[in-house]
């Protein structure tokens, strides 16, 4: 994993239980996971299900 | 341009079948050509025609009709080692089953939308940006980025899909390697522990 140049994450709405996580909490717990590593992490502001995304 | 809007998952009984045909008229006001291929029943009659349809020359785009389980039904009938990929696939969440051997196989792959979603979840200005990518191409520059830790992003030599998907397929035939690329993750309806475990 920590050979990934960046990684994009296209949802910004988790699903914890019953309770539907904040964006501040999910931006908090990918920092956590990802920052130390010195891997570039983002989230698309737009929904991918209404554009399209290029892969490859 | 030519886009065949594809089945590769059967219909659900609870499907409303409207949508993609909608899909398929705003498609010809867009001034594209294009139809619904048949929708068969079994897995390997659905495959072999995935195989011929994005193999096609006179075809622009492979579009999905609708999202489903059932993608990963096709694999063991599908040979990747020798697909020719002649067009573009365009698929969504759960057909990261077939886009990753894909990618693994050079071709790319646009991934968002499904066919269906052009009359069932996007407005007319959405419509018209995505016919606008589809006419120009797409190099990602109209993703809007957020960076969470400051660190330049870049959206060049993607792979990724659904994260569910792709941790089944880590470590497999059909997954690409993903040294020196850049992941992108559908993160859908998934705890964050889960996450924090990936």
């Amino acid at each position: 994993m920590n050979e990934i140049g960046s990684l994009l994450v296209g949802e910004l709405i988790f699903m914890d239980g019953q309770e539907q996580a904040g964006q501040d909490v999910q931006i908090d717990l990918v920092h956590e996971v990802m920052g130390d590593l010195g891997i570039p992490v983002g989230f698309l502001k737009t929904s991918h299900r209404r554009s399209l995304i290029k892969l490859g | 341009m030519r886009i065949e809007v594809l089945n590769v998952c059967r219909s659900e009984p609870q499907a409303n079948d409207g949508y993609v045909q909608k899909a398929i008229e705003f498609l010809s006001d867009g001034g594209f050509e294009a139809q619904i291929l048949p929708d068969y029943q079994h897995p390997e009659e659905r495959a072999r025609l995935f195989v011929e349809t994005v193999s096609r020359k006179d075809v622009d785009y492979t579009w999905i009709a609708r999202g489903g389980i059932e993608a990963a039904y096709l694999l063991p009938h599908i040979d990747f080692l020798s697909l020719k990929v002649n067009n573009t696939l365009i698929e969504a969440s759960d057909f990261t089953h077939l886009a990753l051997p894909i990618l693994k196989s050079g071709f790319p792959v646009l991934y968002g939308a499904d066919a269906r979603s052009l009359s069932l979840l996007l407005d007319e200005s959405e419509r018209k940006e995505i016919f606008r990518l589809l006419d120009e191409g797409i190099d990602n520059s109209h993703l809007d980025l957020l960076s969470i830790n400051g660190r330049k992003l870049t959206t060049e030599a993607l792979v990724g899909g659904t994260l569910q998907i792709l941790l089944n397929l880590l470590g497999t035939q059909y997954c690409p390697d993903l040294r020196g690329r850049n992941l992108y993750v559908e993160h859908h309806y998934i705890p964050g522990r889960i996450l924090f475990r990936s």
